[in-house]
Formats: C-alpha cells, structure tokens, sequence
C-alpha cells in the first residue's frame, strides 16, 4: 500500500510536484481542440510529444513501484539498518529526479509547438498568481 | 414498568443513530491530516500500551511526534512547490532554469526530510524490542499511508 502511494505522490494524479503537468489525458484532449484545424499538422506533433510524455510517465511509474515496494519492505524490516534503508531512498531519489528532467525538456518541446495563446488556454494561470 | 425504559433506550438509541446518519449523510468527508493525526495517535496509543518501560515509551512517543511532525512539514512543503510549480509551466515566457531552481529547491528540502525519517526510525529500531515492532507494525503501517495520502492530497 505505501509503495503504491509513493508511486502516486511521485506520479502526479493530484498531488505531486514532478507532475506539474499532471493529467496528461486531459491535455492531450485540450491540445486536440485547442489547435485550430488549419494547423493540422502542428496539431499532430504536440499530441505526439503529449503521448511521449503519457509514455515516459508510464516507464518511470513501473521503475517507482518496484523501488517503492523495497523501500516499504525496508522500512517494516526491523533488521534493516538506517544506511541500507538510506541506499534505497537515494536510488528512489535519482529516479525521480532524472524524471523531472525528463518533463522539463518536453515541457519545452510541447511549448515549441503551441502559440502563447494557445498555451494560456491549455494551462491557465491560477487565480491570484 | 418494564415496558417504559426499553422504549426510552430504544428511542435514545434511534436519535442517536439518526445524528450519526445524517452526519455521515452531511457529506463531511475527513480531511487527510485529521486521518493522519488519528493514525499516529493510534500509534503513540499502542506504544503506551505494549512498552512497559515507562522511560523507552516516553522516547519512543517523542520520536513517533518528531516523524508526524516531519511528515506535516513534508505536506506543506510539497503544497507550496506543487502551486508554484504550476505558476511556472503556466507561464509561457519561463525559463528551463526557472523550473530546475524550483525542483532543486524541492528536491533538497524532500532529501532533507527523508534523512530525518531515516534517522528517526534508525532510533526507534534501536529502542523498541523485536516483539513491540512487531506489535505496532500495523498502527505504524497505517500512519506511513495516512501521512503519504496526507502529502499526495496537497
């Protein structure tokens, strides 16, 4: 349970940093209807970077899940010292982080492909900000 | 006369019932830190109860109030980077650097708090017998879930 929870916090769903861009189905729709039709093909190459980021968000949440569950059979582990438990983490860690590169760049290949306004319709600012 | 008081009993039972219903009929949802408060204090609880030492109870309470405390400060870290974040990728003119600022700021406070975890349970590892873990492995488990869901709803 608490590994499926990391790989949730971590995953976005809602409630992770990493998934500042969180419900990609959702984009993808956005982008769809978004991108007038006399852009077609701009239209195609942002959906596809979006699938490419469903994609990659796929492999990282497997690669998670089977560090999260080590990490929980770690923790419960009385025998397990703080080092071994600390090893575990740091490699959870590094995933994560190497991911939120991943997003930063096509973060920025989906930019590429989409006007300001677009943008501002796809991703809206929050009240007050 | 013995018709009397059941009917009382049973028609304080029926209120009684009724406030629970429509409570729960009200729709109030239990917030994710209310859970995980009642989570860690079903732990602190258990501890009292299976620590006979009164000394190792006291400071394995304590340590268990230092990994609540930790994991409130884990939620509202992450609700303050998730918003900004946000703030970020809805700006179109931002920058790579903006956003890796960011994460590096999260990810620094993130490890921050996971060695705190660390070296907490390291010290009630050390403090507790192999039998008392064993019996507050479930009331530990549920407060790890609750305080994960507690940040992963922020």
């Amino acid at each position: 349970m608490i590994a499926a929870l990391l790989t949730i916090l971590f995953l976005g769903g809602g409630g992770s940093a990493i998934g500042f861009i969180a419900d990609l189905d959702s984009v993808q729709k956005q982008v769809a209807q978004t991108v007038p039709d006399d852009n077609a093909m701009r239209r195609g190459e942002a959906v596809a970077i979006v699938k490419d980021m469903k994609s990659r968000n796929k492999d990282f949440g497997k690669i998670l899940a089977k560090l999260a569950d080590e990490m929980d059979k770690s923790i419960a582990d009385q025998n397990q010292s703080e080092g071994s438990v600390a090893t575990i983490w740091d490699a959870f860690s590094n995933t994560v982080e190497a991911q939120e590169d991943v997003m930063i760049e096509q973060r920025f290949q989906l930019k590429s492909k989409l006007t300001r306004e677009e943008w501002a319709t796809i991703f809206p600012a929050a009240p007050g900000s | 006369m013995s018709i009397v008081k059941p009917r009382r009993v049973s028609v304080a039972a029926v209120m009684l019932f009724a406030a629970f219903w429509l409570g729960g009929c009200a729709g109030k949802k239990e917030a994710p830190a209310d859970i995980q408060a009642q989570a860690f204090a079903a732990v602190v609880a258990e501890l009292q109860a299976v620590v006979t030492d009164p000394d190792r109870a006291a400071q394995a309470v304590t340590l268990i109030n230092e990994l609540e405390a930790n994991f409130e400060k884990g939620a509202a870290d992450m609700s303050r980077h998730k918003a900004n974040l946000s703030a970020i990728n809805a700006d179109y003119d931002a920058t790579r650097q903006d956003f890796k600022d960011e994460f590096a700021s999260l990810n620094a406070i993130m490890s921050s708090n996971r060695k705190n975890v660390g070296r907490i349970r390291g010290r009630l590892v050390e403090l507790l017998t192999a039998e008392e873990w064993a019996t507050i492995e479930k009331a530990r488990s549920r407060a790890l879930e609750s305080a994960f869901k507690a940040i992963a709803s922020t």
